[in-house]
């Protein structure tokens, strides 16, 4: 695709990086009027080499570090690496560790969650929605200060279990905020996702058929609002999720608006999963304790989860040594923005393209690593 | 039929946002930052602190640094941690890893300087204090 | 006492000062619609300060004296447009028949200054919010007009002495001209561009639109004019619908004047409060979608308000 020559009628329009609505993110629009012909993502502005740095640290340092992955949920890639290392090494975890595990896992599904509707929001015009959304994203924040001292990277999970155990003062603040939330959610039904402006500038718009999103290699929301019925969390289940029963949210228009509809839900499913492993949980040891110098044995693992972007995959090999030898992740970022968003705007118009784009819901820390 | 059921949709979703003016009679969300604060957390990580008695100088935490943010300095004739807070990752593997728990990290998180020197927390009397205080 | 009318009173100064103030009572508002603080009191005219101190950076391929004379002539175009109001009495310190149709179309000029503004600054961002403007022009400008027709037609004179004074004598016109005051209200929130309406200056999908490349005094000029055309709109709603300067009982004389013009106040303060709630509550709509919304729902019920003045004006009821 080479958009530089010039044509007459056709203007190129850049998308970022140095935009409101892109993140860190740079596409190129080919535009005639308002009408886009062809856009091509230009990726790589927060390429930090992630996969290889790993390769020259210990487990320990890597858990700490590997949650700048995606920056919006941080849990999902600190759970995704260490179950590929104990699935390498066979370790059995304690069964209070895995669920205070799911637990922060969920809350930080919650999290991206309310951070997706904050931004989408903001791109599509609708100030007061974001503000709003962000102000109630600062009670999780609170409860991840409370748990492992950090908001926004917690630095919480290891090769073991967790680092920390949660105390009561957690689990009574946890309940409030669950509350709160739930109160909240009524809120913006009536506000965000009933709301005419809001329905016509997402309806229609970014549609997907179940064969396209499959061809595309959407997972996640994107494609369980087409109707495919798939969650890793109930099709592989992994940790503690066999014991919890949540419904699996499918729409079956495809469009932004069933997207952002499918990801509403969510964040119900989610509370009531939280609430569920709160009122078992059971005492004893959240942690096995290793050296800083453990060493997997030989060995590869890959293990899936199911993150609030879609399907997160962590492919670990294993040489006998403290540092892994190649670690891959499979962000689902990365299809999501250069596969199915140039797919989706074709056709579309200018004002389409960041509906487009944040219903998607991709993080450009995940999709460059 | 359904077109009316259609348009009494749309009708009742151009009113029903005006309930956002029930936030003109509740407190607004935000805390005014210097006057009003969350209370801080005793877990929270924020910057280190060294106490000199119980530090033997085996620097594991030099070595477990993911970032290389601390390294030796000599102090009274023995060598002891000095910590970078520019390069810090606020991980707190070295709090968990030192065998006689003489560094940790403590609550306080107001880091702000203009001055390059003094993000490295140098030694005085009293473990880490920083240069220009 | 002209000179005093022009650069004083209802004239320079006094707008200035007022229309800022309508910028704080805007921000304040909706910051407090959405659960936060808000600006402090002197936040418009700190910010205006601040940028008339900057340097205004001219883009290469503009011309220059054009580029800056757009805001300029912005400004003076709202401000002579707001001396027509009327505000403490029924007539303004100027007044004469047909000046409603000057203020209409003088309020119209910021918008097709608008369109220079974008198109001269050779920004691709810049000529899309360009286009916008235009095409907003076309969506807003017949509705509006249309609705302000009918307290003309009823009045049976086409200037605001003769609209207030038949205020004065019946009730206001908000009591049996509904349909005309919610279709002024909806075209008003399209001609001052805000939210749901703020299409030429889509900060997020555009980048600023028309405005992208102005910097330093002329950015504060533009501002200036977009707060200015707030509060002359909402005084132009305020003396046609709901009655301008009437209010119950008489007062007569100098003191009359002032309660006078204190009930002006706020009125328009109403209808700047209507106009803060649609804001806050709405996403900001697609180009297309407005054109379509207001000529296929706004014009038709402006045209039926005149159909039904024209109908009680024959049977004599009006």
């Amino acid at each position: 695709m080479d958009i530089e020559e010039k044509e007459i009628g056709f203007s190129t329009v850049p998308f970022g990086p140095q935009h409101p609505a892109s993140g860190h993110f740079h596409a190129l629009l080919k535009v005639e009027g308002e009408m886009v012909h062809e856009l091509e993502p230009h990726p790589g502005y927060l390429h930090r080499g992630f996969e290889k740095l790993m390769e020259y640290r210990v487990h320990p340092q890597n858990c700490a570090l590997v949650d700048r992955a995606d920056v919006l949920d941080p849990f999902s890639c600190e759970l995704g690496y260490t179950n590929a290392i104990e699935k390498i090494a066979g370790l059995e975890i304690p069964e209070r560790g895995r669920y205070i595990r799911i637990i922060m896992a969920e809350l930080g599904r919650i999290l991206s969650h309310m951070t997706w509707i904050g931004v989408l929001s903001m791109v599509l015009g609708f100030d007061s929605a974001n503000k709003i959304a962000w102000g109630d994203r600062e009670k999780i924040l609170r409860l991840n200060e409370i748990a492992t001292g950090g908001r926004l990277y917690p630095c919480y999970l290891c090769v073991g279990g967790v680092r920390r155990d949660i105390s009561q003062e957690f689990v009574d603040e946890t309940s409030k905020a669950l509350d709160y939330l739930e109160g909240q959610l009524s809120f913006y039904d009536y506000f965000v996702f009933k709301n005419e402006t809001f329905v016509m500038r997402t309806e229609k718009v970014g549609r997907m058929s179940a064969k396209e999103a499959i061809d595309l290699g959407a997972t996640g929301p994107n494609l369980r609002a087409c109707g495919i019925d798939y969650d890793i969390r109930k099709d592989e289940p992994y940790e503690v999720y066999p014991k919890v029963s949540f419904n699996v949210i499918t729409r079956d228009e495809g469009d932004a608006y069933a997207r952002s509809l499918c990801r509403r839900y969510e964040i119900a499913e989610s509370i009531s999963i939280v609430r569920q492993l709160l009122n078992n949980l059971p005492d004893g040891a959240f942690r096995v304790e290793l050296s800083p110098v453990w060493a997997a044995p030989e060995g590869e693992s890959y293990f899936c989860l199911e993150s609030a972007r879609g399907e997160k995959c962590f492919h670990v090999v294993s040489d006998g040594s403290p540092c892994p030898y190649r670690v891959k992740i499979r962000a689902p970022s990365f299809l999501h923005t250069l596969s199915e968003f140039p797919y989706l705007a074709k056709g579309s118009t200018i004002a389409d393209i960041p509906a487009i784009y944040w219903s998607l819901d991709s993080c450009p820390a995940d999709m460059d690593r | 039929m359904r077109k009316m059921g259609y348009l009494s949709d749309k009708f009742s979703r151009t009113f029903t946002p005006f309930g956002i003016l029930r936030n003109l009679f509740r407190k607004p969300m935000t805390l005014q930052f210097p006057y009003e604060t969350l209370p801080p957390l005793e877990g929270y990580r924020g910057r280190h602190a060294l106490d000199l008695e119980k530090c033997a100088g085996c620097f594991i935490c030099s070595m477990i640094c993911p970032n290389k943010a601390i390294w030796p300095v000599e102090f009274k004739g023995r060598k002891y941690p000095q910590v970078h807070l520019g390069k810090c990752c606020w991980c707190q593997l070295c709090e968990e890893y030192c065998p006689n728990k003489a560094i940790k990290l403590t609550p306080h998180s107001m880091m702000v300087t203009m001055d390059k020197e003094s993000a490295i927390l140098g030694l005085g009397e009293e473990g880490f204090v920083p240069r220009h205080q | 006492m002209s000179i005093f009318y022009l650069i004083v009173f209802p004239g320079f100064i006094f707008f200035f000062f007022f229309s800022l103030l309508c910028e704080y009572i805007d921000r304040k508002v909706t910051a407090r619609l959405q659960s936060r603080v808000g600006p402090p009191f002197y936040q418009p005219w700190a910010d205006f300060i601040k940028l008339m101190s900057k340097e205004s950076l001219v883009p290469k391929m503009a011309d220059r004296k054009r580029f800056m004379a757009i805001p300029i002539i912005g400004v003076t175009a709202v401000v002579t447009a707001f001396i027509y109001i009327p505000l403490w009495s029924a007539e303004s310190p100027f007044p004469f028949t047909g000046d409603i149709v000057v203020v209409i179309y003088l309020l119209s000029l910021p918008t097709v200054l608008l369109f220079l503004a974008g198109w001269h600054s050779t920004n691709v961002f810049g000529t899309i919010g360009a286009t916008r403007a235009i095409t907003q022009l076309f969506g807003y400008e017949v509705p509006f007009l249309l609705a302000l027709l009918s307290p003309a037609l009823v009045a049976g004179i086409w200037s605001f002495s003769g609209i207030l004074n038949y205020q004065v004598e019946h009730t206001w016109f908000i009591a049996y001209l509904p349909l005309a005051f919610i279709v002024a209200i909806i075209s008003l929130v399209g001609k001052l561009e805000r939210t749901p309406f703020d299409i030429p200056h889509a900060a997020h999908e555009i980048a600023g639109g028309p405005v992208a490349e102005y910097s330093g005094p002329s950015l504060a000029m533009i501002h200036l004019m977009v707060n200015m055309e707030l509060f002359a709109g909402s005084a132009l709603v305020a003396a046609l619908f709901l009655g301008g300067f009437d209010y119950i009982g008489i007062i007569p004389g100098f003191a009359g004047a002032i309660v006078g013009f204190i009930v002006f106040l706020i009125k328009t303060l109403i209808v700047l409060f209507i106009l803060i709630c649609i804001k806050s509550a709405f996403a900001r709509i697609k180009i297309d979608q407005l054109v379509n919304m207001s000529l296929k729902w706004l014009a038709p019920m402006a045209v039926i308000q005149l159909l039904i003045v024209v109908g009680l004006k024959f049977a004599g009821i009006l």
